[in-house]
Formats: C-alpha cells, structure tokens, sequence
C-alpha cells in the first residue's frame, strides 16, 4: 500500500508478437472440456481498458468456466486466452484482480486489516504500525470515494461496504483488470449505485472492468459492452447502449420473453391482511392492506423497515404499537410456528443460510416439518407422491426429489423453498427478495408461476423486495417505505421501477 | 443445471409436453455410482464381518467361541449407550463432550445412593438416571438460553461433574454395592445380559424415533440448518434441548446399569467412556446412512472397534491397541466421511452436467427438425 497507485501504468510489459496490448481480455474460441461434459465450446470475449464489460448467460452457460480460466485456476483445453497481450498465468501479479461473490473478506478482522493483507502493512523498526497502516487504509478509502471506516470489523459493515471493501483491497495493489462475479446480487438499490459509481470511476482511470451480473439494471445502466455466453458459445458480443431488457433476455436465453397480461383487474377475493399504524423499533407507524389473490409490493431502501414489516408478519418481531388483523383475527402471531399455523409462509431473503438444508434432499426439504404432532409417524410413500408433484407443478429441473438440495441451480432451490409452503395452502406468503441471485430467464419464471398460483389458488402476496424492477414487475398494488414510515402507495399497472427508486428516495437523487 | 425447466417458453405451459417429460424424470446415474453406493452403505458392515471372519480362522478357539461373543457385547453394551448419548446432540448439531462424564456420574450415584444411603436398589438407579437427564436438560439450557457454545459448555460441564463425583465419593472408588444392586446388573434374559437388552431396546427405540417419526426428520432439519428449520415452524432451541436430555437420560441408564453390573464405580470411569463413545458415533455417521448419524451405523461401528481390539489382543498384541484403535478410527471416520461428501458432489456434478449436455443436444435437434418440416 506504500506505493499507493491503484492504476498502474498500462503501457508496461513487452507485446508479444500479433497480440495487441490494447486488449484487456482477449479469449479466442476457448474451450473446456469436462469429462463427457462440454463447458466451453468456442468461447469468444473481447474487453478494453477503460470499459465495463458484461458477462451474461444462464446459470450452466459456461460464465464460471470462463472466468476460471481467466484466473488461470482452469487451463483452456483449446483457444487463446491473454490478458493485456501476455498468455494467462505468465505472469502472477500483473495486476488482475478477481472478486468472487463470496468476496473471501475475513468477517472478523478489521476493514485495515483486510487491505493490508494484500496491500501491505505499514511497518515502524520492524513491526507493524497499526496507527500508519489505517491512515495508509483511509488514503486508499477516499480516493475511491468510499465512505468507511477502516477500524471497522468487516463483519459488522452492510452487504455494500463490504462489497467495496473487496473492491478496494484489491485495488490496494495496483489492478489494470478487475472481475467481478454478481458484486450486485444481493444489493439494494442505492448500495448498486455505489458500486456502480466505483467502476465507473475505475473506468475513468484506465482500468478494465469485467461484470459478471443476473441484473438487467446493471447492464442497462453501467454496461459500455457486453458479450453474451449460452451453452459454450458466444452468441453475442455488443455495445450495450440501445439495447431495452426485453431484448437483453431474448439475446441471453434465446427466446423472446413472453409478457403476461396483468392481473390487477381481477376481483379480489376479500381482505387477508391489514395493518394500521402498526409499529415497532423497526418501523413505523405504517399502514397497509393485502387481499386474497393480491400481490403488494413493499419496498424500500435499506434502511426503510421493509423487511422488518415482513418480521413482524411472520411472527419473528414483535409489534410495539398499533392494529395487526389477519384473516378474521386481531392479534399479531408471536412465533412462526403460530404464524405458519394461521397460514402465513415466509420466504427468507438469504436462501442458503435461512431457507435450504443443503445436506439433505429435496423432499426432505420440502417435508423439514411433517405435518401434525413430533410422534406422528413419516409417511414416505406419500411424501415421494407429494414431492414429484410439486417438483413437476413447479417445473423444478431435474425432475428428482430424492437428490440432495445443493445439486439444484439457485433458480429451482428457490422453486422448492416456495413449493415447501404451497404444499400447506397458505393464506399468505410473505416473500423477501424472492429471486435474489437467481439468473434473469429463472427470475422471470417464478413471477409468472407466483402470479399465476396466487390467481389460481387465492393466496395474497406480500412482496418485500430491494429490487425495484421485480416490485414494478409484479405487484398489484406497490407501497414505498422511507426512513420506516410509508409514503407512497402506488397502483401496480402505473409504477415503473424508476418512480418508486425516486419515490424511495424521496425525490433526492443521490 | 436450469436447462428446460427455466426457460420462459417452458415456464409458461405448466403440464410439459411428452417428451420434455420423458427425458426430465430420467434419472442421473452415476458412472460407477452402484458400486460407491453400496461400499458406502455397508462398507463398515463388511468390514466388521470380514474382521469376524479372519480373526474367527485364525484363534478358533477363543475368538470364535459363544463366551467371546457374549462377553464382548457384555463390555459394550455401556459403550453403545454412551456412544448414542454423544450422537442425539452431534444430530441436531452440538456436541455433548460431558457424556462420559455423565455416565460416570451415574455409575457413582447408582452405587453410592444403595450403598452409603441405604436406598432400593431400584431408587438408586432411577434417581442416578434422573440426576443424568437433568444433567443434560442444563447443558441444553446453557447451550440454547446463555449462547455457549456447546463444546466449551460441555467441557466445563464434564470437569465440574468429575469435581462434584470426586467431592460425594471423597476421591474413594465405591466398591461395595449392596447384592439387590447387583441382582439387577447381573440379571440375564434370553442368555444375555441385562445391560446388552438394555441396549438394544435403547437402539432399536431410538432408531425408530429418529427414522419413522416426524421428530426424527426435525431433529436433522435443526442439525443441518437451524435458521431454516425455524423459519419452518420448528422450535429449534426445544429440539436442541431434547436432544440433550434424551442424551444425558441414555448416558445414565449406560452408567447406573454399567455401576450395578460392576458393583463398583470410581471417578475415573466417565474419562475412559467419552472417546470410544466418540469413535463410534462419527465412524457410524459413514455407514448405513453416510453423512448423517444414525443408530445402527453407530452400533456397528462400536462393534467394529471392540471386535478389532479383541482380536488383536488374542493374537497377542498388548492392550496399548485399543487406545490407538480408537484415536485412529476417530480421525479416519472423519477424514473419510470429507473425502466420501468431496468425491459424491464432484461426480453429481458431473453427471448432472452431461444430462444438460444431452438435454441441449436432443433440443437442437428437435429445433431442427421443427425447421426442416
């Protein structure tokens, strides 16, 4: 972190004879071959200094085997591949930075820690000089633009800070080249923003950015150029600008997405769920109504209270003031046993750690808690008849219910986190960022089955998202949270993903 | 992994035509898979059969006698109680490292109750049980209300029950337990004794519990994601508790039988009781249902351990093997347990991918064939 560069020079290194140095990424029909499998098959991808470039494809396209060999962690079995003109893994640090989704930060250390274990620590007579190496730390976070504190534990920043964290350690060390697999996922808005903002800045400074993404926004806004994968191949590689996000799913899965009529003229079946000045150390006071077949959106930044509104539905939270009436009863549940057993489900936002066992099978999964009392006896004969109806209703692929949950693509673990609470005909579900890291072709998918379920089978929808486009998508009737209070209520068929961003930040553009 | 099922086009037609069906509900076999399979189920159950079977040639005599059978399941019966004491918590995802403690503690209050306090030999042992399961209803209580995390809070448990056992007992090995005690210890049924059908009704009770019944499957849901497993409507801190108690009850029935069968019992039992047990609830959780910690795996696999040593010491090997069998076993257990997880996801994977691969081939010819007509 001494030489406190973060873009090095570009112009250094030899060219090697034929291959332009003007190239960040140059992969010329990769392929890779696993055992009987093709991953790669003719992979091509192109990327320039001073240019955020989108990687996009399904979830099997091949993404992950080509970014692999762009770390040099994979060898291409055929094809080209140089970074800046020189083979990949000639040279170590060369300043490519890779930054996985799980961003590899050490939770329990401090945000000068992490850095400095790859930037460098600062040393005073042969030891470590703590206060020199968080100034060098602070150095680095401002330039950058990022607000943190480097004494900070990694663990205790939000989602988006460590994000940035990840983002700024490895730029501690100078980096012409940074790949960055779903930075996004798992982001609110205004937090994409700032990580959007960075690679901008990153681009103005010469350096190459490669984004791996599942959001359409990302692309739509970020993007400079893109290339898409589908089975191996390159099937496009383009400039993103002009392109609208009807025409990015098309070029992603190869099929034209197909619209669904609206479903906010249907009648209601009655009220479920109504809250009134309803709050908590959470929230409030906020007001709001759901009813059989509707699906509300709830949807805020961060640090709106949206996700703590759903809590609170579900048992997890307990209401310090206000009405709470949910389908002919006026208290609010107190646990989610008492919850599930008036029909409430809840679909957490973090699928592997709250809502999957991945050590154990899909039907185990969608059985964790046999209906009736601890003694009753397991009926597995019927339970492997429900499971493959629910896998086939929910078009869960494979079709296979006795494999274990961690085999599945994120998309259709989520399919059986929502077919878990459809086989108990709940009243209402209450999702939280339902397809949160789930690719853009899935996502679409589980909207058309939630909306086309909640229609066929009356349950309401209680949509707490951080992602403005699927609400605007998919809701009903849309209520905007901000700073814990609701502020708007919007009618689904008028809102637009940017009028309830601007809405949620109360018309301040940030 | 998401081929067909989430491609828009597919999403929106929800009975999926014939042949999408046909190709979908066939299964992803795995090359070789057969053969993996059943060495994981049973590979322990041959191996016990085939340590049987050479050390049977080899000392016919002694090894392959009905006395040698009858007293090794006689030594283990306390072991495999003890053993399925320590894997109710491993299920639901804690360890109980006081259990040895635990079933020694009970050793001493079931003597020591009929002997200084003159109580029914009956009382005494359902009184040292009692203490037991209370026992482990306060580590599950420490573990699940004060946050401790479990393998310190049972490892103070284990040593402050050793000083309270050292304390009733005055640092004296009890010796001399009443005759209606020994009675009950000494009982046999069906030619057995009574603490190896004490045993086996333990095992067999257990083993139904946790496969046929709906506690079972909340017990593994808590052990392999205790944040999903509330947020499904299970009470994961009751569960957690449950799983110490019927622990600590199991671990004192091992003990007090153990104490009544010896007519003695010392402070020193409970430490020689917690690796073996150990040693045979991870070994087990490889076997039968690999991956998860299961009744019968577990008895097999303390049999296993026993009938290894044996064998190895009427062959003439000194009695040092038993400790290094069972440390050895403890870190085999789990280091070939990793190793089988490692190797069954790396072939999924494969085999799903080549599914897919063939999956896109049979669709880019059914595309080209829509073409051509």
């Amino acid at each position: 972190m001494t030489s406190s560069q973060f873009t090095s020079g570009r112009a250094q290194g030899p060219s090697a004879a034929g291959h332009s140095t003007d190239l960040a990424i140059e992969a010329v029909n990769v392929e890779k071959v696993y055992g009987a499998t093709v991953a790669l098959a003719g992979a091509n991808l192109v990327t320039h200094p001073g240019e955020i470039h989108a990687l996009l494809g399904e979830n099997g396209a091949g993404k992950s085997t080509l970014v692999r060999i762009l770390a040099g962690i994979e060898r291409a079995d055929a094809g080209d591949v140089r970074l800046f003109g020189q083979p990949v893994g000639s040279s170590e640090a060369a300043g490519h930075a890779f930054i996985h989704q799980d961003l590899a930060l050490f939770q329990n250390m401090s945000v000068a820690a992490n850095i400095a274990l790859i930037g460098g620590f600062q040393h005073r007579a042969g030891l470590i000089d703590e206060r020199a190496t968080i100034e060098a730390c602070e150095d680095l976070l401002d330039r950058l633009g990022m607000r943190i504190d480097p004494r900070m534990l990694v663990g205790e920043l939000p989602l988006a800070d460590q994000t940035a964290v990840a983002i700024a350690r490895a730029l501690s060390r100078g980096v012409r080249l940074i790949v960055l697999d779903e930075p996004t996922a798992y982001l609110e808005a205004r937090q994409v923003r700032n990580v959007l903002r960075l690679l901008r800045r990153l681009k103005e400074q010469g350096v190459a950015c490669l984004l791996i993404t599942h959001r359409a926004g990302d692309v739509l806004t970020a993007c400079d150029s893109l290339t898409v994968l589908r089975d191996g191949r390159t099937v496009a590689s383009r400039s993103a600008a002009g392109l609208s996000e009807p025409q990015l799913i098309e070029l992603i899965s190869g099929h034209a997405p197909t619209t669904q009529p609206r479903s906010a003229s249907e009648v209601r079946r009655g009220r479920l769920l109504r809250m009134s000045g309803a709050s908590s150390p959470g929230f409030g006071p906020v007001s709001l109504q759901v009813g059989a077949g509707e699906i509300v959106g709830l949807c805020g930044l961060a640090d709106a209270g949206a996700f703590e509104v759903g809590k609170t539905v579900f048992g997890l939270a307990r209401l310090t003031d206000g009405e709470f009436w949910f389908d002919g009863r006026s208290d609010p549940p107190t646990s989610p046993a008492a919850a599930i057993e008036r029909g409430i489900a809840f679909v957490p936002s973090e699928r592997r750690n709250a809502a999957i066992a991945e050590s154990m099978s899909v039907r185990e999964n969608l059985f964790m808690k046999p209906n009736g009392g601890w003694y009753r006896p397991l009926r597995t004969r019927q339970e492997r008849r429900a499971a493959v109806s629910l896998v086939e209703r929910l078009d869960v692929y494979p079709a296979q219910p006795e494999q274990t949950i961690s085999a599945f693509s994120g998309g259709n673990q989520q399919k059986v986190v929502l077919a878990k609470w459809l086989r108990n005909r709940p009243k209402l579900l209450v999702l939280n960022d339902p397809t949160a890291g789930v690719d853009l072709a899935a996502k679409a998918d589980i909207h058309t089955r939630l909306r086309q379920m909640s229609q066929e089978m009356g349950f309401g929808i209680l949509l707490i998202s951080s992602d403005f486009s699927e609400v605007a998508d998919l809701a009903d009737r849309v209520y905007v949270m901000r700073r814990k209070h609701v502020v708007a209520e919007v009618s689904g068929s008028r809102a637009t993903a940017n009028e309830l961003v601007s809405l949620a930040y109360g018309g301040i553009e940030i | 992994m998401n081929g067909q099922a989430s491609r828009p086009d597919a999403a929106v037609v929800l009975a999926a035509s014939a042949p999408t069906n046909a190709r979908k509900n066939r299964s992803v076999e795995i090359e070789g898979g057969r053969m993996l399979h059943l060495l994981g189920r049973f590979g322990l159950v041959m191996l016990l059969a085939g340590v049987l079977a050479t050390f049977s040639i080899w000392k016919p005599d002694s090894f392959f006698a009905w006395d040698n059978f009858r007293a090794t399941f006689a030594q283990q019966a306390i072991i495999v109680m003890v053993a399925l004491a320590a894997m109710m918590p491993l299920i639901v995802g804690e360890f109980d490292l006081s259990v040895g403690a635990n079933a020694g503690f009970a050793s001493i209050f079931a003597v020591g109750l009929s002997d200084n306090q003159g109580l029914n030999p009956w009382l005494a042992i359902i009184a040292a049980v009692g203490i037991s399961g209370f026992v482990g209803l306060t580590n599950g209580l420490i573990i699940t209300r004060l946050k401790v995390n479990s393998f310190v809070a049972t490892l103070g448990m284990a040593t402050t029950l050793g000083g309270i056992g050292a304390l009733y007992t005055h640092e004296q090995d009890l010796q001399s337990a009443p005759a209606g005690l020994l009675r009950i210890g000494r009982a046999q049924l069906f030619g057995l004794q009574m603490t190896v059908v004490v045993a086996i009704v333990i095992a067999a009770a257990l083993a139904v519990a946790l496969q046929y019944l709906a506690i079972g499957r909340q017990f593994l849901a808590v052990g392999a994601n205790r944040r999903a497993a509330e947020l499904t409507g299970i009470r994961a801190n009751r569960r957690i508790v449950l799983a110490f108690v019927v622990g600590g009850v199991i671990a004192g029935i091992g003990g007090a039988l153990y104490g009544a069968n010896l007519g003695a019992a010392g402070i020193a039992t409970g430490s020689t009781l917690l690796l073996p047990a150990f040693a045979g609830a991870f070994l087990g959780s490889t076997t039968i249902t690999p991956g998860r910690y299961n009744v019968a795996g577990t008895v097999v696999a303390v049999l296993l351990l026993a009938f290894t040593v044996s064998g190895l010491e009427q062959v003439g090997v000194q009695p040092w093997i038993e400790s290094v069998v069972q440390g050895v076993a403890l870190i085999a257990a789990v280091a070939f347990s990793s190793w089988a997880i490692r190797l069954r996801t790396a072939r999924l994977r494969d085999a799903q991918l080549a599914l897919l691969a063939e999956e896109d081939a049979a669709d880019t010819a059914a595309r080209e064939s829509e073409a051509t007509a």
